[in-house]
C-alpha cells in the first residue's frame, strides 16, 4: 500500500513535469503580452527595464531553465501585472475561501446525491421516482449560473432570507456552495439510482434476505457499499474541480477566490501566475486520483492495487 | 403433521410479454428429516415454487392462491391480503432460522464485498442473541462443520479469495447457522466439478443426519436424486407431473416425462444410446388447456390436448397426473 502510494506519487511528479513544460510553452506561443493594456504606452526603457526583470529578454527556453530552477526551490516568482506580490502571497490569500466553499459543496453534493439516489431507487411511488429524476436532469441540463442568479433573487432579493455577497457567515455559503453542488448532486443521484437498482438484482442480495435480514438493512449493510464504487470515482476528480473553484461562481457572489484568479491570469497573460496554477490544479487532480484509486481499494477487496511481480 | 405442506400453490410473474404462469398449483410436502427432491428442467417452476415458499421473489412476481403451512403456521402471502408489510415481518422472522436456502451460484451469491465472517454470522445476528465472542466462535465451528480446513483465516478471507466449492460449502454454512428445520437446495451442485459435486450431496446428506431438518433439493438431475432422495416430485410446465419413493420413479415411472428424463440419464450398465427427448417446455404465458407435456409426448392422445389429467394414486406413495394411466373402462379417451 504504501510502496503502491510513493510509486504513484513519483508518476504524479513527472506528471507535472509534463504539464508545467506543456503549459509554459503554449502560454508563450499565445500572441500578447502582460505588459499590454494602459501599460502599453510605457517608454521603451522602462519596458525593457520590466522585461528583464522578468527575464523575458532571453530566449523561451532559456527562461523556461531559469523557471524550472527557481520553481524547484519554491519560488513561483511574482505575479506579472501585481508588481511585487509574490505568486504564492496571492494563492495562499485566495486559496482558502475556494476551498472552503468547495468542501462545502462537496460534502452537499454528496450527502444529498446519495440520499435522492436512493429514495428515487426504492420508493414504490412512482411519481416521486419522475420528480427526483426530472429535477436532476434540470441540475445537468442548466448552467449553473442560471440557477446561482434564480437562487440570489428568490432568496436574496425578494425574500431576503440569504445574504448575497462574499463569505462571511455560515448563512453566506448556502447559496454559492448549492449553485456549484446543483451539477454534482445531479450527476451522483443518477448514478446512485442506477447504480443502486443494479445492485439489488444481484444474487447476493437475494441470499442476504434469505438471511432474514430486514430490507434496510440489506440495502445499507449488502447494496450500499457495491453501489458507491461508482460513486467514488465519480466523487475523486469532483472534489478537484470543487476545490479549485469556479469563475462564474465567484464572480457572481464576489468571493475573492482562486477560480477568478485563473480566469484573470490567462486574459492578462500573467505567465507567473498562469504557472503556479497549473501546478496547483494539476497537484490536486494527482493527489485526489491517488486518493480516489486507494479508497476504491479500500471498499472494493477484489481490486488488487499492486501487480503481482511476474 | 407435515413439516411442510404446500397446497393449491399458484405464482405468476408480470413480464412484458404477459403474465408467466410459473407454478401451477402444485401440492406437495416435506416431513421432519427427510430429503425430497423436486426434479425438473429449466423453466419448469421448481425453483420459484420454493423461492415463493421463502418469500423471496423477485418484484414482479406475486403467489395468486395456495396456502403454505410449515411447522404448523401458515405463512402463505394470500392470508394477509395485500398487507405486504406483515408478510415481510412474518418472513423475516422465519427466513434464515427455521426455514433456510442453499443456493445455485457460489460464484454470484455471496456478497463480494463483504468478508466470510461477517455473511456467515449475519443469520446469527438476525435471529439470536449471541455476543460477539460466542458468533465468532459459532462460525469457526459452521465452518469446520462443512469442512473448511483453516477456518480462522478463511473467515477474514473474502469470497474471491476461495474456490468454488469452498463458497459454497459457505454458503451451506449460513444456511446451517440457525439449525433450521427446514433447508430448501436450489440445484446446490450445478455450478460446481463433478468431483466436489458429489462431496456436497454427502455433506448435505450428513447434515441432514446430525440435526434431523427436513431437506427439500430442487435438481434437473436424476442421478443426485437417486443418491439422496426418499421421495420426489417430477415437475413440469408448472405442474407436479409424478410423484413417487425414489425407487417407484426409477423403476415403474409412470409419466411419459418421467420415462424421458430416466432416458437421458447415462446408464453405464446397459450400453444404451442417451435419448433426449425432442421439442422445449410449453410457453407459460399461454399455458396449455391440458396436459403441459402433450406436443412433446410420443403417446399422446387427443385428450391430452384438451384437458389437464387428474391427479390418479398408483400406491399410498405413488401418484401420477396421465391419461394413460386411466383406466379404459372409465370411457375418457373416448370423448
Amino acid at each position: 500500500m504504501l510502496r503502491y502510494t510513493l510509486k504513484r506519487l513519483a508518476v504524479g511528479i513527472l506528471t507535472l513535469a509534463a504539464l508545467a513544460t506543456i503549459t509554459f510553452f503554449l502560454m508563450k506561443i499565445i500572441p500578447g503580452s502582460p505588459f499590454g493594456g494602459e501599460l502599453a504606452q510605457l517608454s521603451p526603457e522602462v519596458r525593457e527595464m520590466l522585461y528583464a526583470q522578468y527575464n523575458l529578454d532571453k530566449s523561451i527556453p532559456e527562461q523556461f531553465l531559469i523557471y524550472l530552477q527557481n520553481a524547484v526551490t519554491g519560488d513561483f516568482g511574482d505575479s506579472m501585472t501585481r508588481k511585487g506580490t509574490a505568486v504564492t502571497t496571492i494563492i495562499a490569500r485566495c486559496l482558502p475561501a475556494t476551498m472552503k466553499l468547495g468542501l462545502v459543496a462537496f460534502i452537499i453534493a454528496i450527502t444529498v446525491g446519495v440520499t435522492l439516489g436512493i429514495v428515487a431507487a426504492f420508493t414504490k411511488r412512482k411519481w416521486v421516482e419522475n420528480l427526483v429524476m426530472f429535477v436532476a436532469t434540470i441540475g445537468i441540463s442548466v448552467p449553473s449560473f442560471l440557477y446561482a442568479m434564480l437562487l440570489m433573487i428568490v432568496f436574496g432579493v425578494i425574500l431576503g432570507w440569504l445574504p448575497i455577497i462574499g463569505l462571511k457567515t455560515p448563512l453566506h455559503y448556502i447559496m454559492p456552495a448549492f449553485s456549484l453542488a446543483l451539477y454534482p448532486i445531479s450527476m451522483i443521484t443518477r448514478l446512485v439510482r442506477s447504480s443502486m437498482k443494479e445492485v439489488m438484482k444481484q444474487d447476493y442480495i437475494v441470499l442476504a434476505r434469505s438471511k432474514g435480514t430486514p430490507m434496510i438493512k440489506v440495502i445499507l449493510g449488502h447494496a450500499l457499499k457495491n453501489c458507491l464504487i461508482p460513486v467514488v470515482t465519480y466523487a475523486g476528480p469532483l472534489l478537484a474541480f470543487l476545490i479549485t473553484g469556479s469563475f462564474v461562481i465567484e464572480s457572481l457572489f464576489s468571493i475573492p477566490g482562486i477560480g477568478s484568479e485563473f480566469v484573470n491570469s490567462v486574459t492578462n497573460r500573467d505567465y507567473t501566475m498562469i504557472m503556479a496554477l497549473t501546478i496547483l490544479f494539476g497537484s490536486f487532480i494527482i493527489i485526489v486520483n491517488i486518493l480516489t484509486d486507494l479508497l476504491v481499494a479500500f471498499i472494493d477487496p477484489r481490486v488488487k492495487l499492486e501487480k503481482k511481480a511476474s | 403433521m407435515s413439516l411442510l405442506e404446500i397446497k393449491n400453490l399458484t405464482t405468476s410473474f408480470a413480464t412484458e410479454q404477459g403474465k408467466v404462469q410459473a407454478v401451477r398449483g402444485i401440492s406437495l410436502s416435506v416431513e421432519q428429516g427427510e430429503i425430497v427432491g423436486i426434479v425438473g428442467e429449466s423453466g419448469s417452476g421448481k425453483s420459484q415454487s420454493m423461492y415463493s415458499v421463502m418469500g423471496l421473489l423477485s418484484e414482479n412476481g406475486t403467489i395468486e392462491s395456495g396456502s403454505i403451512l410449515f411447522d404448523g403456521q401458515e405463512i402463505s402471502p394470500v392470508q394477509f391480503d395485500g398487507n405486504a408489510a406483515a408478510y415481510e415481518k412474518l418472513m423475516e422472522g422465519i427466513r434464515g432460522n427455521s426455514m433456510s436456502m442453499i443456493f445455485q451460484d457460489p460464484m454470484s451469491f455471496l456478497n463480494p464485498v463483504l468478508t466470510i465472517e461477517k455473511q456467515l454470522v449475519e443469520p446469527l445476528k438476525n435471529h439470536k442473541k449471541m455476543s460477539a465472542a460466542e458468533l465468532h466462535q459459532k462460525a469457526v465451528e459452521l465452518l469446520t462443520q462443512v469442512g473448511i480446513p483453516s477456518p480462522e483465516e478463511r473467515l477474514k478471507q473474502y469470497p474471491h479469495q476461495l474456490s468454488g466449492g469452498m463458497r459454497q460449502r459457505v454458503i451451506i454454512a449460513i444456511a446451517l447457522a440457525c439449525n433450521p428445520k427446514l433447508i430448501i437446495a436450489d440445484e446446490p451442485t450445478t455450478a460446481l466439478d463433478v468431483t466436489i459435486q458429489a462431496k456436497i450431496i454427502e455433506l448435505i446428506k450428513e447434515l441432514k443426519e446430525k440435526t434431523g431438518s427436513g431437506v427439500i433439493l430442487i435438481t434437473h438431475d436424476l442421478g443426485v436424486v437417486a443418491s439422496a432422495c426418499s421421495r420426489v416430485y417430477i415437475m413440469y410446465g408448472g405442474k407436479i407431473v409424478e410423484t413417487g419413493l425414489a425407487d417407484e420413479i426409477y423403476y415403474q415411472p409412470q409419466h411419459p416425462y418421467t420415462s424421458g428424463l430416466l432416458a437421458c440419464v447415462n446408464n453405464p450398465e446397459e450400453d444404451t444410446e442417451l435419448r433426449p427427448i425432442p421439442g422445449s417446455p410449453p410457453d407459460l404465458i399461454k399455458p396449455p388447456a391440458g396436459c403441459p407435456f402433450v406436443d412433446r409426448c410420443d403417446k399422446a392422445m387427443k385428450i391430452c390436448k384438451m384437458k389437464m389429467p387428474p391427479e390418479r394414486k398408483l400406491s399410498d406413495t405413488h401418484a401420477v397426473c396421465c391419461w394413460l394411466t386411466e383406466k379404459p373402462a372409465s370411457g375418457k379417451e373416448g370423448e
